[in-house]
């Protein structure tokens, strides 16, 4: 136990970031403030996603038994089931890949396995290591463990040091189901590891954190409880009631974890033999682990060399799409409109401005994610016979182009469901856009060059004070531009309104469409101010 | 082909290189040798266009690499010390790309590239980079700098990872390429590869050239008659005395 302790103790330090103190001077933090630094996002995450859950299920807690059919569980069983189904599968194979990336990707596997270290605590170590980074899906859990004592506990009308005991039970079976999970996810791990490279291991657990990602955001569009409600819980329950036996089969963690806290002994008991059984598997199987990526051959196929005019374009693109962070980043601000689109937003002024504001800021962190994939292997860029400014320049237009792009993509959208009127509005829409797209851009490779030094090996590359900047930036653009842009399309289509209609028309066009022009202007000179600092800061590159 | 004029790089007060005062003729190995930290990388990246240097200058093939960097990197190949790739691309894709960037004529160039895949036993294009071993990356960083058969080839410790045949192999083509009209500026803390490839022999340490010239001039520089170049290497370094610190250890 020292020796894992020791291990993350200096894997958490190493996570830390540097800070400069008022001389300038780097301080390192303690590790735990790494380990909280991780942790804060999921834990208010968390408590959100909780209230979310709590909302959703306080009113699904009726007996099947109600419904007419012969169960013990309730209709909030039924919808946990299936979210537990869906978030342990997802945790699962988000999860596992990642324990073999993080062990196949440290430097320091190679040279612990030299020292006398069990193989399990190395496993272990980077295990929990990974589960910092991969933990999304279990913070949605937890929550939904936590909600489901408070909403059953409170039906059944406990006294007191009854209600205390309870929750004690539920809370270790909480854990014990979660230890499951883990255990589950960890034996995944050793197997993957015999198949899989690091390459391979790393894309299917981007792949799972952007399904992970793209799943909560559906989830909380559309499991609300005005969509969920006991008026339609009928309907619902007679389309589930084949599904029953097989989202509450006994083969499930999740059902025993739901027997344990509803107090049944024998399920608490499959989950502690659950556990003990599934930890001496991985205590017994990492002995033989193969900890050092081999790598899959593949069969080589003798193709002609396809030489692009634009190489760097290609290359760019190629690592762009191939990052499934980056392809996240790249197709959210397109996604979330369609979601408003057929959750029946419809208007093109809201979404305009939502996707200006997911643009723009997204814009800034795939420019610098570019930049990256050169500073990983920085300085051999600069050995092609490329301008050092070009290189850099086409991560600040790629994303600015797709963005753009997919403006008009929504703009075509939007014409089918509001019409022409909607069309011309994302037209004229689209210079401001781009504008803000190319600021915000700039904005994010200057704050990366103003401070290059970065660990390659960390997800987020930016600060916390550099993303709020970003996210500052962003929000205050697109609402200065939009919103009285908006207003002035409605001023136009129906007249003056709220505050306009006491004042001149002369005054409501000064401010209506003032506003954005000098917004605007403001923005082309920051655009010009940035660009040349850019340079500057390029120039100084080494 | 390869000329410098009082080439000096200063790290804040640190002077890394002082003084550098280089001349290599066209179609010759110039062995660059010197202990850890002497200066010998930060040579290299200021002459391959990587690193900015404080004063002097650099003269390749008549031109000032400072006005015509560009047209001088078109025809420099260069091994660095650690053969980092862009680890999301496959290695079949990586040579597309450096054919791209360098704009080489595509038959002549693939149909080299493949000659080195066949002497390198190069089968793991299909691959990510990523899953590359040290040796792999290796393999393929010098491939995509020989494919291109650059008048200039600058090599940082090229055999570093390589198994023995494929070492070999890479002096064979050092050899070769020489003979072929290639000016070679190579590093190395293997003296024997030193001793048996190049033509001159130039030792920096602590910034400075200490000794030049072919390996007879080197012996000649030797006080107490050493014919290795290890050992004249040890004693003009300062470091005759190890057998002393390793007693004492």
């Amino acid at each position: 136990m020292s020796q894992l302790t020791l291990l993350l103790k200096y894997s958490f330090k190493n996570k830390v970031r540097p800070k400069k103190d008022k001389y300038g001077q780097e301080k390192k933090s303690s590790a735990m403030s790494g380990v909280f630094g991780y942790l804060l996002p999921a834990a208010v995450f968390g408590i959100f996603i909780g209230f979310l859950f709590f909302m959703t299920f306080q009113n699904l807690n009726i007996p099947l038994a109600d419904f007419g059919i012969s169960s013990s569980f309730s209709l909030m069983d039924i919808f946990l089931s299936i979210s537990l189904i869906g978030l342990g599968i997802f945790f699962f194979i988000s999860y596992s890949p990642s324990i073999i990336v993080n062990l196949f990707d440290s430097e320091m596997t190679g040279i612990l396995l030299t020292m006398p270290v069990k193989k399990s605590t190395i496993f272990l170590s980077a295990a929990v290591d990974s589960l910092l980074l991969s933990g999304l899906s279990l913070g949605m859990m937890i929550p939904l463990g936590v909600i489901y004592p408070i909403i059953y506990g409170n039906s059944l009308n406990l006294s007191i040091p009854h209600m205390i005991f309870s929750f004690v039970v539920m809370i270790i079976s909480l854990l014990l189901f979660i230890g499951i999970l883990l255990g589950v996810s960890l034996l995944g791990g050793i197997f993957m590891s015999n198949f899989m490279g690091k390459t391979a291991a790393k894309k299917l657990s981007m792949l799972a954190y952007f399904g992970a990602i793209l799943l909560y955001v559906f989830a909380a569009n559309f499991i609300t409880p005005d969509k969920i409600n006991v008026s339609n819980a009928e309907v619902l329950v007679n389309n589930l009631k084949n599904a029953l036996g097989f989202v509450l089969s006994p083969l499930w963690p999740h059902t025993h974890f739901l027997g344990a806290m509803r107090g049944s002994f024998i399920s608490f008991l499959i989950l502690v033999l659950m556990n003990i059984v599934i930890y001496y598997l991985v205590f017994l199987l990492t002995r033989n682990m193969n900890m050092i990526s081999t790598g899959k051959k593949i069969k080589e196929k003798k193709s002609d060399y396809k030489v692009s005019s634009n190489p760097l374009l290609k290359k760019d693109l190629k690592l762009l799409f191939r990052d499934s962070q980056s392809l996240f980043l790249l197709l959210y601000p397109l996604i979330f409109p369609f979601i408003l689109f057929f959750t029946g937003s419809i208007n093109m002024a809201f979404i305009s401005i939502m996707f200006n504001f997911i643009a723009s800021f997204y814009a800034s962190f795939l420019s610098v994610m570019m930049i990256m994939e050169e500073r990983k292997i920085w300085p051999n860029p600069k050995l092609y016979p490329i301008d050092t400014k070009r290189l850099i320049k086409s991560k600040i237009y790629i994303p600015i182009i797709i963005f753009a792009g997919e403006f008009l993509i929504l703009d075509i959208v939007s014409f089918f469901f509001s019409g022409f009127e909607s069309l011309i509005f994302g037209l004229i829409m689209l210079i401001p856009v781009l504008i803000i797209l190319i600021y915000s851009s700039l904005v994010g490779a200057k704050m990366f060059f103003k401070n290059p030094k970065r660990d390659v090996k960390q997800k987020n590359i930016l600060s916390g004070k550099e993303t709020i900047t970003l996210e500052g930036l962003s929000i205050v653009f697109s609402l200065g531009i939009f919103i009285p842009m908006s207003a002035l399309s409605v001023y136009i289509k129906s007249g003056p309104f709220w505050i306009f209609e006491k004042m001149s028309p002369v005054l409501n066009y000064l401010i209506l469409l003032g506003i954005p022009l000098l917004l605007i202007f403001l923005l082309i000179y920051l655009c010009k101010k940035e660009s040349k600092e850019l340079n500057i800061l390029l120039e100084k590159e080494e | 082909m390869i000329k410098t004029i009082n080439l000096t790089k200063n790290f804040g007060d640190f002077a890394a290189v002082k003084n550098l005062n280089l001349d290599i003729k066209k179609g010759e190995i110039y062995g660059f040798l010197g202990p850890n930290g002497a200066g010998k990388t930060t040579t290299m990246r200021m002459l391959t266009g990587t690193l900015n240097y404080t004063s002097g200058s650099v003269i390749i093939n008549d031109m000032d690499l400072r006005k015509n960097e560009l047209k001088l990197k078109s025809i420099m190949g260069v091994v660095p010390d650690e053969p980092k790739m862009y680890e999301n691309l496959k290695g079949f894709e990586f040579i597309e790309f450096i054919m791209g960037i360098y704009n080489c004529k595509k038959e002549e160039t693939q149909k080299r590239f493949e000659e080195i895949c066949e002497a390198f036993s190069i089968d793991f294009l299909s691959n990510y980079i990523g899953d590359y071993s040290h040796g792999m990356k290796q393999k393929l960083m010098v491939s995509s700098v020989l494919m291109r058969k650059p008048d200039v080839i600058f090599l940082d410790e090229p055999t570093v990872g390589l198994d023995a045949r494929s070492a070999k192999i890479l002096k064979m083509l050092i050899e070769k390429y020489k003979n072929e009209g290639s000016t070679i500026f190579l590093t190395t803390h293997i003296l024997e590869i030193a001793e048996k490839m190049c033509d001159r022999i130039g030792i920096i340490n602590k910034g400075e050239i200490i000794a030049e010239g072919t390996m007879e001039d080197l012996k000649k520089l030797s006080t107490t008659g050493q014919n290795s170049l290890e050992d004249i290497f040890l004693e003009l370094t300062g470091e005759d005395e190890i057998s002393d610190i390793v007693d004492e250890i």
